[in-house]
């Protein structure tokens, strides 16, 4: 799991660069043909069916979590830092690429976020519940897997994708703040929540890309549901 | 001396260099070493070493490398394949490293004879790994949130390396650690797997000769699931006797994948499964009603599940769940069927009604009752019997008619439908035609063809005949449109009896009985055979019928193998229906071998052998010989007998000479009674049997009878005394021996007294007695049946006369030894009794009676023979009896002789109590 966060942590290292520049190339390339549509629909469809997935896995997550580290299920978490409310008002005015974009940045923001849960899970309990490990390592997964997805997509739509906030500036993310034990916790519970609302939204946002765009002419829409 | 010194110290000086270590502890420097170091190398490529000499040893111990020898593991390396590139340097090549072993080692012939090793190296020979091929793989779940990923592959040719395999995955975005396989090559299990992304995966070998990589497999995981069966299968029974609803959990989300469901049951025990039609269970569900079930029947239920698109793989079979459908009214009368039972009379049936149970699928649940009725229906005004029964059959006593038995099954639910059964007062429709039979693997296909008539129901009986027990029945109905069933159960190679009924809607045909087996073998045991009769050239054979059980089949025929000890063997195939056969045109007193085969369709058996020798003689050859030759023998004893007869008195004259008749000699004439003797005629008949063996004949001329002295006479006198002296014990004489005489002689006596009275001229003979132990004898006066003493009493009646014309010529005396034996003289006295006794009766007068003195009585010391007395008695006996026969005659005719002729009387004694002749 080391090489793999290390992997997904710096996306940007020689082997996943060549990698996505090669599909940027494939994909420019076909852009608007046939391919592409069915392309996007079954990016649509994936991604639709996994963030079903991870809401599931994310639920599940959530009570293993409030069980595991003492919590009420029911307290109130204050919203968290850096990450997208997937509440919006006028959501269904949102265009497609909009609607990409803000699940790429949440996404992004969950990939980091859950990857120093993990780390900080390790630290505190070590192998004694590798359970929960598991469960955060293939939530994070998802996770990330969900963030390719609307990469592709953007891509698909032929828009360039934002570089992340690691990329952006050299000096690296800022230290997270000092936060007690139990503070961390909560903030734990308070990603896991709003990794579940978004995998909500980002269902129904999918689901919106997935229609037949009139002013695209695109292929149906796909009949699936999560 | 100086290069010897040099070469000493160069050897020393190697030594030293391998073997001392140095300062650093580990060896010193060696004189050279080899170029490559260790190297692995491509199976089939060449190779090239050198081995390199140090420059010091080339200054000390000078050795150059024109000195270097290669070996592979002790074996020389030929030296065209050396190579001396410099005077340190020497290279061998190696075309094919096939060829190569392990170590590969340089040394130095020192001096020309001192071989010395320099330098070695390992040398590994192998293959590149080839391409991993056929990569496949499959997502298991493992529990409800845990799936892993297995992929395998075909590792290629076997590459004598250390080769590594790496299962590569990775997502466009993201590298996953390497798969690592353990302990196997050829396939390797991911743990962290994420669905729906397209996952790139291949596999990586790698050994020291190079690298491979599979083909790359594109996937999303969740397309190639594996899914867990559906778990906590749970059946319940509806409301209706034919549903039953299987309810399941899945332990796989719907928002990981939704499921479709395949359904399976079967009936308990049995084997064949069912399937509930796929598209009825295409959609995700947690829950099933299965339809069209049997009532009050134990069902077995499965189910698995797989990703509802299809793609991935079915999951396992779920474990069995067992469900009862819950009871519903039978759905068909019990089958029926009656034995009838006419031993006690034909008028009074004994019924014995019997039915199968129903089937579990026919019955619908317990079967609680029976309920019977029975209909006479021919009588209307009879009750109709009703009867309840638990068990499978009930006997009824009925009177011989047509009667209508209904059955009915019920259980908990309801009753069933009626089963009816006609009983006719005969069987008396069509029957069935063409019986017949038809092995079918284990079970017996019996077919016939339906008579014109519309039947009902066929029953079929069969049973299987035994000859030690009963045939017991079994049964089974067939509906009226089938011409032919499979009878199960059917055990091979025993005989089956097979009756097939058909069933009228007004009557029941007769049975139509047929034998049949489900398979024949050959019999068992051959048949014995042995001989009922055996003649010359024909034997009768018979033996015994096979048991049903020895049979094994049909016995189609016998055969009969017979041959003698050399010769070729007959064969006779006889009828099966046979138990005799006769074997003809053999040879006669010969010794056969028979045996007796039985064969079946399948085989044949032989029985033991038996072995009998033919006659010598037939039948009658026997009689025919020797009735001839006895005809033939007696024909000529016939022919004997009449040339014999014919020839007699020649025969005669050779045999027995003509004895003169003493009653003519001199000696004769003395006794006044003579004469009368010579007239009877029928002295043959009196000693028929008499023979004398020696004869002495005294002949006296009848001019010397003046001659005879008292000398000459006492003999006679002597003979006289003997008479009655033996007379008294009864023994030689032959009156006596035969019992009879002593009695007879009284009354003789008495009688005689009356004729002594009439007539004086008569003689008489005197049979003196002698007392038995201390009695007193009684003297008896008697007839003498004495044929003393003339004995003449072997003549014939020719003889006498012959020797009557003799007499007149010359008186003989003669004297008998002997040759008589008692039983020869006992028989004639015994008939000569009863002539005496008839001639007493019928005439008294004439009876001459012969007198003997009391003197005479005493013991005789002559020494004369016994038969000889006897024979001289019964001479005397003789003469008086022929005196008594001829006694008419001779009264008439012999008076004047008497008178002429001298007075001459025996001595006559009187004793006490005895009789004086008057």
């Amino acid at each position: 799991m080391h090489q793999l966060s290390k992997g997904l942590s710096s996306p940007g290292g020689c082997c996943a660069r060549s990698l996505v520049a090669v599909t940027a190339a494939r994909t420019m390339a076909a852009a608007g043909s046939p391919s592409a549509a069915l392309r996007r629909r079954d990016l649509c469809s994936r991604g639709i069916r996994l963030a079903g997935k991870m809401r599931a896995d994310v639920v599940d997550l959530l009570d293993a979590y409030v069980e595991q580290q003492g919590l009420d299920a029911s307290a109130s978490v204050a919203a968290v830092e850096g990450v997208p409310l997937a509440a919006v008002e006028r959501w269904d005015e949102q265009t497609g690429t909009q609607r990409l974009l803000e699940n790429l940045a949440a996404y992004r923001a969950f990939r980091a976020l859950l990857a120093q849960m993990l780390e900080e899970q390790r630290e505190q309990l070590g192998e004694a519940d590798a359970g929960l490990g598991r469960a955060l390592a293939a939530v994070l997964l998802q996770v990330s897997a969900f963030a390719y997805h609307l990469e592709e997509l953007l891509r698909l739509e032929s828009r360039g994708i934002p570089g992340e906030e690691g990329d952006e500036e050299e000096d690296g993310p800022p230290p997270p703040p000092r936060l007690s034990h139990f503070e961390r916790k909560l903030r734990g519970l308070g990603v896991l929540r709003e990794l579940a609302q978004w995998a909500v939204r980002s269902v129904r946002d999918l689901r919106q890309l997935a229609k037949p765009s009139p002013a695209t002419g695109a292929a149906p829409g796909l009949a699936e549901s999560p | 001396m100086f290069s010897r010194w040099n070469w000493v110290a160069c050897g020393f000086y190697l030594v030293l260099n391998i073997c001392s270590p140095d300062a650093s502890g580990g060896l010193v420097q060696s004189c050279g070493h080899i170029i490559p170091e260790s190297p692995v190398l491509a199976l089939g490529s060449n190779f090239t070493a050198l081995c390199i000499l140090n420059e010091s040893c080339l200054d000390f111990g000078n050795i150059y490398a024109s000195q270097i020898i290669w070996k592979i593991k002790n074996r020389l390396v030929p030296k065209e394949q050396y190579r001396e590139i410099n005077r340190t340097v020497s290279s061998v090549t190696f075309n094919d490293t096939s060829s190569l072993a392990t170590p590969l080692t340089c040394n130095i012939l020192a001096d020309g004879q001192i071989e010395q090793n320099i330098y070695g190296i390992t040398v590994t020979v192998g293959l590149a790994p080839e391409k991993p091929k056929n990569l496949s793989c499959i997502v298991h779940q493992v529990s409800r949130f845990t799936y892993v990923m297995t992929c395998t592959w075909n590792p290629g040719r076997h590459t004598f390396l250390d080769t590594q395999f790496r299962l590569k995955y990775r997502w466009p975005e993201a590298v996953f650690p390497d798969c690592i396989p353990k302990d196997v090559n050829n396939s390797c299990t991911v743990n962290d797997i994420q669905f729906f992304v397209n996952t790139e995966i291949w596999v990586e070998a790698t050994n020291a000769l190079g690298k491979a990589e599979s083909d790359r497999l594109v996937v999303d995981p969740i397309d190639i699931v594996k899914p867990l069966s559906p778990q906590n299968v749970s059946i319940t029974s509806g409301l209706l006797p034919t549903v039953l609803q299987l309810s399941w959990e899945n332990w796989i989300s719907d928002a990981v994948m939704t499921l479709k469901f395949n359904i399976r049951y079967r009936i308990a025990g049995d084997t064949n499964w069912m399937e509930v039609p796929p598209e009825d269970t295409a959609s995700p569900r947690t829950s099933f009603s299965i339809q069209g079930l049997r009532p009050y029947t134990e069902y077995v239920f499965s189910i698995r599940c797989m990703k509802e698109d299809g793609a991935g793989y079915w999951s396992d079979w779920s474990e069995d769940k067992t469900g009862v459908t819950i009871e519903d009214q039978p759905s068909k009368g019990p089958p029926i069927w009656r034995i009838i039972d006419t031993s006690q009379s034909p008028a009074c049936w004994t019924v014995h009604l019997i039915w199968k149970a129903l089937k579990p699928y026919e019955a619908n649940g317990v079967i609680l009752q029976y309920e019977l009725t029975v209909r006479d229906k021919s009588s209307l005004s009879s009750p109709v019997k009703k009867y309840n029964v638990t068990g499978t059959n009930h006997t009824l006593q009925l009177r011989e008619g047509t009667y209508e038995v209904t059955l009915i099954a019920r259980n908990s639910v309801g009753p069933s439908p009626p089963s009816v059964l006609l009983i006719p007062a005969s069987n008396s429709k069509a029957p069935v035609k063409n019986l017949r039979t038809l092995p079918k693997h284990d079970k017996l296909w019996v077919g016939w063809t339906a008579p014109n008539n519309y039947v009902l129901k066929y029953v079929i009986e069969w049973c299987l005949v035994s000859s030690s027990s009963d045939c017991t029945i079994e049964w089974q109905i067939a509906q009226g449109d089938v011409q032919g069933i499979d009878l199960k159960g059917i055990k091979p190679f025993k005989c089956y009896l097979i009756t097939v009924y058909p069933l009228y809607a007004d009557g029941q045909g007769s049975g139509q009985s047929v034998k049949a087996y489900l398979k024949q073998d050959r019999p068992s045991k051959g048949p014995t055979v042995q001989t009922k009769k055996v003649g010359k050239a024909e034997a009768v054979l018979t033996w015994n019928h096979l048991t049903v059980e020895e049979q094994n089949g049909f016995i189609r025929n016998y055969t009969i193998l017979y041959k003698t000890i050399d010769g070729n063997e007959t064969v006779v195939t006889v009828d099966p229906s046979k138990t005799e056969y006769t074997l003809s045109s053999l040879t006669s007193d010969t010794l056969y071998t028979v045996r007796m085969m039985a064969s079946t369709d399948n085989g044949s058996r032989t029985g033991p052998d038996f072995t009998f020798t033919t006659q010598k003689f037939g039948k009658g050859e026997i009689e025919a010989i020797v009735v001839p030759v006895c005809l033939a023998f007696l024909l000529i004893v016939l022919l004997g007998v009449l040339f014999c007869f014919n020839k007699r008195d020649l025969i005669k004259k050779h045999i027995w000479p003509i004895v003169p008749d003493p009653s003519k000699s001199n000696i004769a004439q003395w006794s006044p009674q003579v004469p009368a003797k010579h007239n009877i005629s029928s002295k043959d008949q009196m000693y028929p049997e008499g023979s004398f063996t020696d004869v002495s004949v005294v002949e006296i001329e009848a001019d010397d009878k003046k001659s005879f002295s008292d000398q000459d006479l006492k003999p006679f006198d002597l003979l006289k005394k003997e008479k009655s002296t033996s007379e008294g014990h009864s023994s030689g004489i032959g009156g006596s021996s035969c019992m009879s005489s002593p009695r007879q002689s009284v009354s003789d006596s008495d009688e005689g007294e009356t004729t002594q009275n009439t007539s004086s001229t008569v003689q008489y003979s005197t049979v003196v007695l002698n007392g038995y132990r201390d009695q007193t004898p009684v003297q008896v006066f008697s007839r003498s049946e004495s044929t003393q003493p003339l004995l003449d009493s072997e003549e014939r009646s020719e003889d006498h006369a012959g020797g009557a014309d003799s007499t007149a010529q010359r008186q003989q005396y003669f004297r008998q030894n002997g040759g008589q034996d008692e039983t020869n003289t006992d028989r004639p006295c015994f008939e000569r009794t009863k002539q005496i006794t008839h001639a007493s009766e019928g005439d008294l007068v004439g009876f001459v009676q012969l007198q003997i003195s009391g003197q005479s009585s005493q013991p005789l010391g002559l020494g004369m023979e016994k038969n000889t007395q006897e024979a001289a008695v019964s001479n005397v006996l003789q003469t008086c009896t022929e005196g008594q026969t001829v006694r008419p005659e001779t009264v008439e005719e012999n008076p004047l002789s008497v008178d002429e002729m001298p007075k001459s009387y025996l001595p006559q004694t009187v004793r006490q109590g005895g009789y004086m002749p008057q």
